[in-house]
């Protein structure tokens, strides 16, 4: 969480945020806080910013700075959350991998990160369960520590 | 790059993000299965209070 992160806008009641990644391109980048129709759960998603406009939710851009494209992320959620503080968001990677990458990064900030937000995970069979490392989950729900709302 | 986080305040944003309603159909899918398992999680859990 304390990682370098670039800096983003905030738009759309803290539902849109856009910044630019600088790698071996660059790229303008959206975070999209989507609400669904489970009330206080939002999806994540992110993507490229098209020149036309449109969002690609599905590339693999590969430009070299992942960590700091995931600590903007980190840094959206936390104004999200700041903004929507008794909601959830319920995320998942775009393939398997990008899933467990998430895991992973999940475990490595947990204890810097458990003084200001709850995590769960979901296993493949459905159960929601405190958030534990090195087990596998194929999506995730945080919320910050002190929702009211409890899971 | 930047270090730390200036979000623009919110109230200065007047134009509203176009998400087109083929990246809804995008995350809808994405999501259609992991939604669905939330939604038994919170239907078999009466902690949750919504």
């Amino acid at each position: 969480m304390d990682k370098p992160f670039y800096e983003f806008t905030v738009a759309d009641e803290a539902c849109t945020f856009q910044f630019v990644s600088i790698g071996q391109q660059v790229i303008q980048k959206c975070v999209v806080y989507r609400s669904t129709s489970l009330p206080h759960f939002y999806n994540l998603a992110m993507g490229d910013l098209l020149p036309n406009g449109t969002l690609d939710v599905e590339v693999v851009s590969d430009n070299g700075d992942r960590d700091e494209i995931l600590a903007t992320v980190i840094q959206t959620l936390i104004v999200f959350l700041d903004t929507h503080p008794t909601d959830f968001v319920l995320f998942t990677g775009s393939s398997p991998a990008r899933t467990r990458l998430y895991q992973i990064l999940i475990s490595h900030e947990l204890d810097q990160a458990q003084s200001l937000f709850a995590f769960w995970g979901m296993s493949e069979s459905g159960q929601l369960v405190s958030f534990e490392k090195n087990k596998p989950y194929i999506g995730f729900v945080v919320a910050l520590l002190t929702n009211p709302k409890k899971l | 790059m930047n270090t730390t986080v200036k979000p623009t305040p919110r109230k200065a944003i007047k134009a509203k993000t176009v998400i087109p309603k083929s990246v809804d159909a995008l995350i809808d899918r994405k999501y259609a299965e992991l939604n669905k398992k939330m939604a038994e999680v919170l239907k078999n859990n009466p902690n949750f209070q919504p």
